[in-house]
């Protein structure tokens, strides 16, 4: 499913249930308490005050991430050589970003730990939940840009030197997921503690425990051991009349690696006043309180409220969107409509007539339509180096043309190839009367646009040769959808038109 | 999304409340006493009191016929990360007058979630609002969180440091003079000398509790 219209209203909420039961969270915290560097008699001197079940509000953005990346790393050889490596770098791949939802404070639970999969519907109320806090779009757009910096390191992960990068999104789900969470407070020797359990998997996500004194010690004395013999060492070689097999310059090393050593050890070992397990806990030095002071209206009604109430343009009717569909038909007066948070505009559309040549081939057979963005754009290039062989039987799609974007609830990986062969053949489309069952929209102008891009883009990486520069100007003059005639045969399509 | 049920916030209104009987002063008072009276890592005048800000908490409040008894038990109406708030008890009875302009934090939480673990014969529910002294201290550059509760004047602490019984100072300069002067004197007179380095080292990492780097008797049989 793709989003793409904000969801200040009717967020999509699931939650995973929780498997873990309280005797089990509390065996796993027994466990835990006698593991790693903590008090020794922890286990048997703890005394769990509260434990209970509550679920953590997470916003999670699912995109579809596709990237060009292009550049060169440099080896620069002991003679002098400099070896050069290019690289065109593709990224197609799922992107998954989330956050929490709530301020967990002292917890310091920022990420989601569990991968999609296995969530029902959050029913709210149904279960004990921390309130949802902040704006959707907000969230949404952090989403967005994170997506993108994830792409980005993913592609440039090889290149040090970047010549061409250009990264793109398609939105599939943009969500708010709850996580059940076991959370144990205890008592230890007049201290007040805290232990996080994943009430999924059951593993310890985080805690706070009194650590091992002892080792504490030990370590600390180790540490200015080690400090107070370099120290030493360095002094004594600087005092000393004699010379040393050493330079001064690393005696001076010496001593101030010493002093750097006390520096560091005395307030890490004397601060260690916790153990903190990996992960949440983070923030425990700088507690703030976990509270959110009510507002006029709570972040709930936010998340609930109908906020954006969308007319369409023509008629003036209410525009009812059911979820997934970003480009609707409008129920006053039948116009196709792109939805988007703020705005309401209406597309042009037409169902092309499948060609003579594919009725005679698929006779008696209905052929599905499949709808394409049809953008019609101009791309001007500037600036094209490539490394390596550039001869190509490949035709150029550069100048004015259609460019074509599938926007049909179809796989993208049997789509892609129909939107380059439409683009490079840009059929001649003849207007059929209006047909039923039309296939619903689901990637809406922004994105379809930034895809038109990128299908350019990597159309230019199919070629022979390494792409390492490319300017362009990329304008996109008109947009339309075009029904497309497809008929199915078996698990394959074939082309109508 | 599928249709989603009726908003608990929306559909549950607070019948009851407990008036506060504690004001920001005496809080803040009480919140003093707390810090002096237990075992944090106190300097003279090293912590400050910071902000106070009181908050009505939601709760369910559950009346059960238990055999003869009558039990009024309380469960929070909302999530929280709070220590203490999950099973509270109230002697007196609360208010049915709800002061003006009253907000709580939101209801998440519908009374259904708790009938499992409530138990007897059901003789009244109702949302009820608590209120709660949140109140920060600053104990050496950390920021610290404590609850008091606006009617009892009960300290509801959550995590804090404590006082512990090592002497840090006292580690660190044990370990660090003998090392600098035996090393030094091992460059200027006989290299041989480290050996003694090594087995100050050893001497000092078993034998630690010989110097009281550890107070033994509170610290535990095992020790380590």
């Amino acid at each position: 499913m793709v989003l793409e219209r904000s969801v200040e209203d009717r967020i999509v909420e699931t939650m995973y249930p929780a498997l873990i039961t309280k005797g089990v969270a509390d065996k796993n915290i027994q466990r835990w308490f006698s593991k790693g560097v903590k008090a020794p008699d922890l286990a048997k001197k703890a005394h769990i005050t509260e434990n209970y079940l509550l679920y953590i509000p997470f916003w999670r953005f699912i995109a579809q991430g596709k990237a060009v990346g292009c550049g060169y790393s440099e080896y620069h050889e002991s003679t002098g050589n400099v070896l050069r490596n290019v690289f065109e770098e593709l990224v197609d791949e799922e992107f998954v970003w989330t956050e929490c939802a709530c301020d967990t404070g002292k917890y310091g639970i920022h990420e989601l730990w569990l991968d999609p999969g296995g969530e029902v519907p959050y029913v709210p109320g149904s279960v004990s939940s921390m309130d949802a806090g902040g704006s959707a779009i907000d969230a949404s757009t952090r989403g967005r840009e994170a997506v993108h910096e994830m792409i980005r390191q993913k592609m440039v992960k090889r290149i040090e030197n970047v010549t061409l990068d250009k990264t793109f999104l398609i939105p599939k789900v943009f969500e708010l997921v709850y996580a059940p969470v076991w959370i144990a407070h205890y008592t230890y020797e007049g201290g007040h503690f805290t232990v996080i359990v994943d009430g999924v998997r059951g593993d310890i996500l985080g805690g706070t425990a009194p650590a091992n004194l002892t080792a504490r010690t030990r370590f600390m004395i180790l540490s200015f051991a080690a400090g107070g013999l370099m120290i030493g060492t360095a002094l004594g070689m600087i005092l000393h009349s004699g010379a040393f097999a050493i330079s001064e310059l690393i005696q001076l090393i010496l001593l101030l690696m010493g002093v750097a050593l006390c520096m560091a050890a005395y307030p890490a070992f004397r601060a260690g006043k916790t153990f903190e397990a990996s992960g949440t806990m983070k923030n425990i030095e700088r507690l703030r309180p976990s509270l959110r002071v009510p507002k006029e209206l709570t972040d709930y009604e936010i998340l609930t409220r109908e906020n954006s109430i969308l007319t369409c343009p023509e008629c003036g009717a209410k525009v009812e969107q059911p979820w997934g569909e970003v480009v609707t038909h409008c129920a006053g007066c039948s116009k196709l409509l792109d939805v988007t948070a703020d705005e309401v505009e209406v597309i042009n559309y037409m169902t092309a007539k499948p060609n003579l040549l594919s009725v005679a081939a698929m006779k008696d057979k209905k052929p599905e339509y499949i709808p394409f963005w049809k953008f019609e754009a101009e791309i001007s290039i500037s600036d094209y180096l490539t490394e390596g062989d550039s001869e190509t039987g490949l035709p150029s799609i550069e100048g004015k043309r259609s460019y074509y974007i599938c926007a049909g609830d179809i796989p993208r990986y049997l789509s892609e190839p129909w939107e380059i062969d439409l683009t490079i053949r840009n059929p001649e489309l003849e207007a059929a009367l209006d047909i039923e069952g039309r296939m619903p929209v689901l990637i809406n102008k922004k994105t379809a646009t930034e895809l038109s891009e990128f299908l350019y883009l990597r159309y230019e990486t199919m070629k022979p040769g390494i792409l390492q520069v490319l300017r362009y100007n990329f304008d996109v003059t008109s947009a339309e959808i075009v029904y497309i005639p497809y008929y199915k045969e078996s698990s394959s399509f074939i082309p109508g038109v | 999304m599928a249709d989603t049920p009726p908003k608990a916030a929306e559909k549950s209104n607070i019948q009851a409340a407990v008036l506060p009987q504690i004001d920001e002063e005496q809080a803040k008072e009480l919140a003093r006493e707390w810090i002096e009276s237990n075992n944090l890592p106190l300097k003279k005048q090293s912590y400050r009191i910071g902000k106070a800000v009181m908050v009505y908490y939601p709760f369910w409040e559950f009346v059960r016929e238990d055999g003869s008894k009558i039990k009024t038990s309380y469960r929070p109406a909302c999530g929280t990360l709070m220590t203490d708030l999950q099973k509270i008890n109230r002697a007196v009875s609360l208010t049915e007058e709800i002061p003006k302009n009253l907000t709580t934090l939101p209801i998440s939480i519908n009374a259904s979630y708790y009938y499992p673990e409530i138990h007897g014969i059901p003789r009244g529910e109702r949302l009820v609002a608590i209120p709660f002294w949140l109140i920060s201290y600053k104990i050496n550059k950390s920021i610290y969180m404590l609850k008091i509760d606006a009617e009892t004047g009960i300290a509801l602490p959550e995590w804090h440091p404590f006082r512990e019984r090592v002497n840090w100072r006292k580690i660190a300069l044990v370990a660090f003079i003998p090392l600098v002067l035996i090393s030094m004197t091992a460059i200027l007179l006989h290299p041989a000398l480290f050996i003694l380095d090594a087995a100050v080292v050893v001497f000092l990492v078993y034998q630690s509790r010989m110097f009281s780097l550890i107070n033994e008797k509170k610290e535990g049989k095992n020790g380590s």
